[in-house]
């Protein structure tokens, strides 16, 4: 029985479940709903950070690439996403059965625009502990991606640019 | 021996040809007493001159700013299979799926193949939007798949319009659901290439390499 308890202590222990974050989950409401935007991202893999965009269904569209009269953003980022961690060499040699930490480490800038011109530009900072194995295989980078991407949101929601521009059309008129 | 082979046959006779669920349903997407119900109908199948094809093809749909969704696909393999409900000449058959689920927004954000040995889908999820109202059944169209090489390669939808045909269909098996109205949906070209037009623009390069003839 004891034995059992420790072995299922351990496995719980070195399954790492649990991954840490610098970003806490905003609380806004994503229902609100925001024009389609064209998203494209430089230094980490695009359709990660697209398609947690979309997931929450805030922006109207969330398309690849850029275009001439809609909204864009171009993502900047400065993340170690997707990249080879050498600590995952050992444990291959366990056959990945004992996860090794890893940390996920990221800085994004979102510059949202119209045309010439910048609407806002948002920074979005996260680290990530966990870790990584069998049990974890991502080693909690799609929640790092997803933590961001939320993030963005909340900000764009707060900050209101779309409101702004629009305002300030008609204050021109 | 011999005994054992014929009990076997027999079981597998009995069992096989097992009909499967064209849909699945999200719990949280079911409609219940207070909610209404919206119906998405349409075929997924595959295209009938298509040379090689997947055993299983499947559009995803899923609620927008959830993860709850719900699928609609044709299952093929000699003994467990989704209903046959259109079939053309060739290769063609197709499954009529009718989903009933919560009014709501909703987006078509990706498709699934299984060949067997693997299962292939978009990497990336595209947004086909649209909106279901409550007492409505909409018509998303005629899905039909086919695949560019034999074993692990790219699959691809081909879509059409066969309102009339699947109006039919459905007064015939589902007396319940209301008419039909044709779903627009502006966005599809932006699922390229897992999902085109079958008569749209720059469509016959797919349909000549699905036939087989590229």
């Amino acid at each position: 029985m004891r034995t059992k308890a420790l072995f299922l202590w351990l496995t719980l222990l070195l399954g790492g479940c649990q991954a840490t974050h610098t970003l806490k989950a905003p609380e806004v409401d994503y229902n609100q709903q925001l024009p389609a935007i064209n998203v494209s991202v430089m230094g980490l893999p695009s359709w990660m950070l697209r398609d947690e965009l979309r997931r929450r269904g805030t922006f109207n569209e969330v398309k690849a690439g850029r275009s001439a009269d809609g909204y864009n953003v171009l993502v900047i980022a400065n993340s170690d996403v997707g990249a080879l961690q050498p600590q995952m060499f050992l444990s291959a040699f366990t056959l990945f059965l004992v996860p090794v930490p890893v940390s996920w480490d990221s800085t994004l800038i979102f510059s949202l625009s119209h045309g010439t011109e910048v609407l806002g530009v948002y920074t979005v900072h996260n680290q990530t502990k966990s870790w990584r194995g069998a049990f974890n295989a991502s080693g909690g980078q799609f929640e790092h991606v997803q933590l961001i991407a939320d993030t963005f949101i909340a900000q764009v929601l707060k900050d209101q640019p779309f409101r702004r521009e629009a305002l300030k059309n008609a204050a021109g008129i | 021996m011999i005994r054992v082979f014929a009990l076997l046959t027999l079981l597998l006779g009995l069992a096989g040809c097992h009909s499967m669920s064209p849909i699945h349903i999200d719990e949280e997407l079911t409609p219940n007493a207070g909610s209404g119900v919206a119906y998405v109908v349409g075929v997924v199948g595959i295209w009938p001159k298509a040379v090689n094809t997947a055993q299983d093809q499947m559009l995803m749909i899923r609620q927008r700013g959830s993860d709850n969704f719900a699928t609609a696909r044709l299952h093929n393999e000699f003994y467990a299979r989704t209903p046959r409900d259109v079939r053309e000449t060739g290769h063609g058959i197709g499954t009529l799926f009718v989903m009933p689920l919560k009014p709501g927004r909703y987006e078509l954000y990706n498709l699934r193949f299984d060949h067997g040995s693997s299962v292939s889908w978009s990497r990336e999820d595209f947004t086909i939007p649209f909106q279901l109202e409550a007492g409505k059944a909409y018509y998303i169209g005629d899905f039909r798949a086919g695949c560019v090489t034999p074993g692990h390669s790219t699959c691809l939808f081909l879509h059409s319009d066969h309102l009339e045909r699947d109006s039919a269909l459905v007064r015939a098996k589902y007396p319940q659901v209301p008419g039909l109205q044709r779903l627009d949906l502006p966005n599809l070209y932006s699922a390229t290439p897992f999902i085109r037009e079958e008569d749209g623009a720059s469509s016959s390069v797919y349909k000549s390499m699905l036939s087989g003839k590229l």
